[in-house]
């Protein structure tokens, strides 16, 4: 009886050391690039790693911060004719690059038309290959869509989203943002 | 028969949505239903097509006439032999009524070439019916350019002289620009005349006014305002000219207004040095020939190095009032914001939040009655999806009664448009489910 016991204790224990190092280095992973099981598992695969411009529904968009909880996001949406929006491209990308590591993840918005992915969005987005990802929205409905984030999105272009690694919205920020004032806002939650 | 004027028996009523209006508290819960202000809910954009913002303007006699944008289906936008299009693809139509909103004329497209409307919910053609009937009609069109092989936006002008049988081949009002700013301009166009409107005067002198690019040297400049006058009731126009250089936000619609006897506003969104971006007023004493200095509408500075997509619109009763309805962040919470000047538009009264307690207010849009009514729709989040909503001031805009929402609230309603007879009879309409949705209501009017 002891002997089972022991050996029953001993088996939990390698089990419980297995899925130590088998857990522990992918929650590490799943940390740093914000991946998730759960909602890797719900998820299309095209918009886990979208190489190109991606439609998403509300349901997915909420998905997708899910799947990145436990990451600082910067939820920006846009739209191709908004020259400010356009202009953030740039400090939005280099942000990335600079805190990826750090546990920055940036996922841009486009609320330009939904059948317009082809025509505008697409074609805007590979000419200039930013380090983030980027979707289109799929419903029409704006205010359901921005709605998983804001019950009070006012329409205004920029507006983007301070996201902290609970999930939490801790900051919106409304038209055009510079690199040091994206930075001033992230770096505290980075930490 | 004549097809054109073939009644609608409007099978499409919605049964659903006739719960007519219903009171709410300015807090913003659904109270009791209002009293014998209900009429059927008629559809008057096809099925098949996406339509959206409606506009609406009485004739003088008392005809109800009304426009709105459809999309066309995807399938329709790519022409043939082409792989891809930076075009929007819509159509502007036109509905009249003629026996109080009951019954209303088939629709029928106000554009001469099939898609050629640079039509959406933040570039709203406007429609004015002056003191004789003729019907004028504002909007944006695409243009494919001959110079840069891109698409252009233009200012166009059409109207109907036949009671809206018929509308004339629409015009471009703007210079047709040389060079391709598609660097500058953004969106895949390659110039800009855009998010424009019209206004009547009594003489019956036609006023447009649209912000361009032309002058535009970097991505991100200011907008210029430019404008073109018909003095024969849209006979003919003169050349467009310069109203206000760099100083409008590019995206934020322009309104316009004249009082009874002639004098003219103009509302923009002024881009101040300083970087705020406010609404603000222009007035003409001289038939558009000259404009005052821009009076804002609030003291308050809404700094913004965005795009807020979001127009003051203009009223006037009489030659003192000058009526705003507005979306400005400016105030706390942002939201629509009613002001009224009594010293024709030389200064504006301390800005009022028209929805206390929405989660969200937008897109307004106003209707001067009798006996100083002043009549204006939104629509707002207040719980569950965006809803259309109507508030009345029976005092010149000093004090408004409560807030009435419109339509069945099921899903959301948007963009509503209002006008008032002279009985005091209030027209609504507004887009929901993709369709444009007429009802009328009885009078709405001061009982004093």
């Amino acid at each position: 009886m002891d002997r089972e016991k022991k050996h029953l204790t001993g088996r939990c224990l390698v089990g419980w050391m297995i899925a130590f190092f088998i857990a522990i280095p992918a929650m590490v992973d799943g940390g740093r690039r914000g991946l998730s099981q759960a909602a890797r598992a719900s998820l299309p695969s095209h918009l886990l790693n979208p190489k190109s411009v991606e439609l998403i529904s509300a349901e997915q968009l909420r998905q997708l911060l899910h799947h990145y909880r436990g990451r600082v996001i910067l939820l920006n949406f846009w739209a191709t004719w908004c020259v400010p929006c356009l202009k953030e491209f740039p400090d939005l990308s280099k942000l990335q690059e600079a805190y990826r590591d750090r546990g920055l993840t940036i996922i841009a918005v486009s609320v330009d038309e939904p059948d317009e992915l082809e025509t505008k969005v697409r074609p805007y987005v590979r000419d200039r290959a930013p380090s983030f990802s980027v979707y289109l929205r799929k419903e029409t409905d704006l205010d359901g869509f921005v709605g998983v984030v804001d019950e009070g999105f006012e329409g205004i272009l920029p507006t983007t989203y301070l996201i902290d690694r609970t999930g939490e919205v801790r900051k919106k920020l409304v038209g055009r943002k510079t690199y040091e004032e994206f930075e001033a806002i992230i770096t505290p939650l980075l930490r | 028969m004549n097809k054109g004027m073939v009644k609608f028996a409007y099978a499409f009523s919605l049964a659903l949505a006739t719960g007519g209006i219903t009171l709410v508290a300015a807090g913003g819960h659904p109270g009791a239903p209002d009293q014998g202000e209900k009429s059927r809910v008629i559809v008057l954009s096809a099925p098949e097509n996406k339509a959206s913002t409606p506009t609406m303007a009485l004739g003088p006699d008392g005809s109800i006439n009304l426009i709105w944008v459809e999309k066309l289906p995807v399938q329709a936008k790519i022409p043939a032999g082409e792989t891809h299009t930076h075009r929007i693809y819509t159509n502007l139509y036109f509905a009249r009524s003629t026996d109080g909103g009951r019954t209303f004329t088939e629709p029928i497209r106000v554009n001469s070439v099939e898609g050629s409307v640079w039509g959406f919910s933040t570039s709203r053609p406007k429609i004015v019916v002056d003191d004789s009937g003729v019907i004028h009609v504002f909007f944006s069109g695409n243009r494919a350019t001959a110079t840069a092989d891109k698409d252009a936006t233009d200012a166009r002008y059409t109207r109907s002289t036949d009671g809206g049988r018929t509308f004339e081949r629409e015009r471009t009002l703007n210079t047709i620009l040389k060079e391709d700013q598609s660097k500058i301009v953004g969106g895949g166009l390659s110039e800009a005349h855009c998010f424009g409107t019209m206004a009547v005067g009594p003489d019956g002198s036609v006023h447009a006014f649209w912000i361009d690019t032309r002058h535009m040297n970097a991505p991100g400049a200011n907008g210029s305002i430019y404008g073109a006058v018909s003095w024969d009731r849209g006979k003919t126009f003169e050349p467009d000219r310069l109203i206000s250089r760099d100083t409008a936000c590019p995206c934020c619609q322009l309104d316009a207004a004249f009082s009874p006897r002639g004098t003219l506003f103009l509302s923009m969104r002024h881009v101040y040095p300083e970087g705020f971006r406010n609404s603000v007023v222009l007035r003409s004493d001289d038939g558009g020939k000259t404009f005052s200095a821009p009076v804002r509408l609030t003291s308050k500075k809404w700094m913004i190095n965005g795009c807020p997509l979001k127009p003051a619109i203009l009223a006037t009763d009489q030659e003192k009032w000058v009526y705003a309805a507005w979306f400005t962040a400016a105030e706390t919470p942002p939201g629509v914001y009613f002001t009224v000047s009594e010293d024709g538009g030389k200064t504006f009264a301390e800005p009022r939040a028209i929805h206390p307690g929405a989660k969200i207010s937008d897109h307004p849009q106003l209707a001067v009655g009798p006996k100083g009514g002043v009549y204006v729709v939104w629509d707002a989040k207040v719980s569950g999806p965006r809803r259309a909503y109507l508030r009345i001031s029976y005092d010149h805009g000093k004090t408004f009664g409560p807030i009435r929402a419109l339509g069945s609230g099921e899903t959301a309603s948007m963009f509503p448009t209002v006008a008032v007879a002279s009985d005091g009879t209030v027209f609504v309409a507004w887009q929901q489910d993709n369709k444009i949705l007429f009802q009328a209501l009885e009078p709405l009017i001061a009982k004093k």
